[in-house]
């Protein structure tokens, strides 16, 4: 069963084509010449765009490696990563470029906020070095933390000293949805329990109150997801391209690759439900 | 958790969850697609324009030519939505 729909990567040879056909019909004054000058000027722009370049900020421990990997590489068995040496390296933290299974990808991964108060001064810092050289940013805290405050502070700081375009840039996710209580992940159907999807629910609207003091939410609100179960994968990829300069966000339509979440659904319940999704017999 | 089946008593309920995330996920996807693809025609355009005014032509409504119909009247989205809906319930083939 199909149960999700792929998602299509570009065609970009019949993009260009389609799109050259229209600029001529629209400007006929262009020469044959000229517009094939003018296509190869575009292909190389392409090909020389710089990879998209993403921040995950978050304490240690709440899964930013891996999301990094079940959003960008799902099928390769680790994450190829070598030092990064076309950007600035940032005092703290780690920057790399990634390979994913689909391109490449520039990371920063930043420390999260709430330890101490000296280095979160020190990290502050280094979001505002970092903010302006990324297309987005995904800040991460783990179910069921509620601590927002470090992170409300530290966005009305970075608003005030570079704007909203800057600001604009960050995704808030949660991380580990699966371990909210009373811990009973539904095997089969790979689902949060009824009880889960009410405590998420709940956290969510907990966090998502005080976020949007000092942010506004994209569409759908802040994210619960989980790594290990796949779950909402899609809407945080979703979340990213949406948050993403709009002449650059094609780059992580581009290098995503989204673990599959149907391959950890038990393939008896989804016969089960095919059968019940069946028109009765007469 | 035990294993859910159609003789489990939450069997309706636990499909009814599952067939919204899924349905969700789907449209999660399509909008990728759409964002993906008019950020790239939205590219072309800024390129397209520069170039050609370099070589001394001037490109009127950039953004109206990058535009796809189909995706421009939404009916495009709308039905990639419902397609995806159709599908998670045909079996693959």
């Amino acid at each position: 069963m199909r149960y999700l729909t792929d998602f299509r990567r570009l065609n970009m040879a019949d993009l260009i084509a389609s799109l050259m056909g229209a600029l001529r019909k629209q400007n006929p004054a262009i020469t044959a010449p000229d517009a094939d000058k003018l296509q190869r000027q575009l292909e190389n722009e392409i090909a020389k765009q710089q990879p998209p370049t993403i921040a995950f900020i978050g304490l240690t421990g709440v899964g930013k490696t891996s999301t990094v990997n079940t959003l960008f590489n799902h099928d390769l068995p680790v994450s190829h990563t070598r030092p990064c040496t076309t950007l600035p390296t940032p005092v703290s933290g780690e920057l790399y470029e990634f390979t994913g299974a689909k391109g490449d990808l520039i990371v920063y991964d930043m420390p999260g906020l709430g330890e101490d108060e000296d280095t979160d001064e020190k990290y502050y810092a280094m979001y505002r070095d970092i903010l302006p050289r990324v297309d987005v940013a995904v800040w991460v805290i783990n179910v069921p933390n509620r601590q927002v405050a470090p992170i409300q502070q530290a966005i009305r700081r970075l608003r005030a000293e570079l704007g909203d375009a800057q600001v604009n840039k960050i995704v808030v996710a949660a991380s580990m949805a699966d371990r909210i209580e009373p811990y009973n992940w539904v095997p089969g159907a790979n689902i949060p329990s009824k009880e889960q999807d009410e405590h998420l629910e709940d956290y969510l609207s907990s966090i998502s109150e005080r976020i949007a003091k000092v942010l506004t939410l994209r569409s759908g609100g802040i994210v619960a997801y989980s790594n290990t179960k796949r779950y909402q994968l899609e809407r945080l990829m979703r979340q990213i391209v949406e948050s993403a300069p709009p002449e650059r966000a094609w780059l992580f339509g581009e290098v995503a690759d989204v673990a599959d979440v149907r391959e950890l659904i038990d393939p008896r319940f989804l016969q089960y439900i095919e059968q019940a999704s069946l028109p009765p017999r007469r | 958790m035990k294993e859910i089946s159609p003789g489990s008593p939450e069997f309706a309920e636990v499909k009814a969850r599952f067939e919204r995330l899924m349905d969700a996920a789907s449209e999660d996807v399509v909008i990728r697609e759409k964002l993906t693809e008019d950020s790239f025609r939205q590219f072309c355009a800024t390129i397209l324009t520069r170039v050609a005014e370099q070589m001394g032509y001037i490109i009127h409504n950039a953004t109206e030519f990058v535009r796809d119909m189909k995706w421009a009247a939404s009916e495009g989205w709308r039905q990639g939505v419902t397609k995806a809906r159709e599908n998670r319930l045909r079996p693959r083939a």
